[in-house]
């Protein structure tokens, strides 16, 4: 669980330099995307499905997110945006194309559902704290 | 004249947002952040490949059209030109030295990025970790670190010899997919280990972001551009991935 807090830390960390954040928001920007992952987690525990799991996490980086954009006075989206792209669902994509170029069309449509439905649950999870965000201002 | 000196301004200030990563009603905020108090009506309207702006002031009106070809990520100057148009709007009157903040402006638009070899390096811990993240042993971490930093330096070179996003997630897609056949038949790492942590910093998570932010703010044209957008590169990635692995089982490899 510690291991995987870290990890979650260094990849946002690692995002967040690739895409050039100002120097004082990187470290933030590591710390939410180890909270988010912690919501990850403890959602797997509770419920294992991996679609419940992204969404909660991105419900958590939404609100860690819109809080450090307060609390720095810079936009929501450099918060945000790096710790978004560890939950893209890449391992499902890939098993997807995987079974595809196998020839095994039953899997194949069985993975593609599930990617689209992280997707979706990244976008629901997003939406879901930012139109509350919005009514504050 | 002095009106048109703050539009070209404004829209100046907006072509930096949407180029390097900012949303579509970010864009058309910030134009109209930093008018609406100097001018009597101010309209925009952003897609992601354009701006338009127009403004009216004593009954004449003034329009600018600005097309935005250029599409790479550096938030660091979204905060910059954010962080500028706030301080730009609460300017007021008639006599503002447009031509401080058109030099301001300027330098932001000039700043580099972080040192090459440091991004490079932290392509290679962030591909890596969100590998073990989702799943990857530990064996995976060294031959996934290397193949991203690889990654990298290939995609920052063809960006530089502007080819099109798609035939770079094409080319990078089948870059990692050789690299990971490679590693895994030298008996280090896992060939869905290194694939699947390494695409990681090619997926497009910031389209995807972008588009579900604008579509939430109510402009769906922009949501749904970006959301294609995102989808085209999803299926570059794919393709690039997909082929090299069909080629490498005709010729009898396996996992």
């Amino acid at each position: 669980m510690i291991y995987q807090l870290i990890f979650g830390f260094l990849s946002t960390v690692g995002f967040a330099i690739l895409f050039n954040l100002p120097k004082d928001s990187i470290i933030i920007s590591g710390l939410s995307g180890a909270i988010c992952w912690a919501g990850y987690i403890i959602m797997m525990y509770i419920y294992p499905s991996s679609i419940a799991a992204t969404f909660t996490a991105a419900v958590f980086i939404g609100i860690t997110g819109e809080i450090f954009a307060r609390k720095k006075k810079n936009p929501s989206t450099i918060f945000i945006i790096p710790g978004i792209i560890p939950l893209v669902p890449g391992v499902y994509s890939y098993k997807t194309i995987l079974a595809i170029i196998q020839g095994n069309y039953t899997q194949a449509f069985e993975f593609s559902l599930q990617t689209i439905g992280i997707a979706l649950a990244i976008a629901a999870g997003l939406i879901f704290v930012l139109s509350f965000a919005r009514i504050k201002k | 004249m002095y009106t048109d000196n703050i539009l070209k301004l404004a829209v100046f200030a907006g072509k930096i947002i949407l180029e390097n990563g900012g949303e579509t009603y970010r864009t058309e905020d910030t134009i109209t952040r930093m008018l609406e108090n100097k001018v009597d009506i101010v309209e925009t309207f952003v897609t992601p490949t354009g701006i338009f702006a127009s403004v009216e002031v004593d009954g004449k009106i003034l329009t600018i059209v600005r097309r935005v070809k250029k599409r790479i990520i550096d938030l660091n100057k979204v905060a910059l030109v954010n962080d500028f148009s706030r301080r730009f709007a609460k300017e007021k009157g008639n006599n503002i030295d447009c031509n401080k903040y058109m030099k301001e402006l300027n330098d932001i638009d000039k700043k580099k990025k972080y040192n090459y070899y440091f991004r490079i390096t932290s392509a290679g811990i962030a591909a890596a970790a969100s590998g073990m993240m989702i799943g990857n042993k530990l064996h995976d971490f060294i031959p996934t670190f290397i193949t991203a930093i690889l990654l990298q330096a290939l995609v920052a070179y063809f960006e530089k010899l502007k080819f099109s996003t798609f035939i770079i997630n094409i080319l990078g897609g089948s870059f990692v997919s050789v690299f990971a056949i490679l590693f895994s038949q030298m008996g280090i790492g896992s060939l869905d280990g290194i694939i699947i942590g390494s695409i990681m910093t090619l997926v497009p998570g910031v389209t995807l972001t972008n588009a579900v932010r604008d579509a939430i703010s109510g402009d769906f044209l922009s949501g749904v551009s970006r959301g294609i957008e995102a989808v085209v590169a999803a299926i570059s990635i794919a393709v690039g991935v997909g082929a090299l692995l069909k080629i490498w089982f005709i010729l009898g490899g396996i996992l």
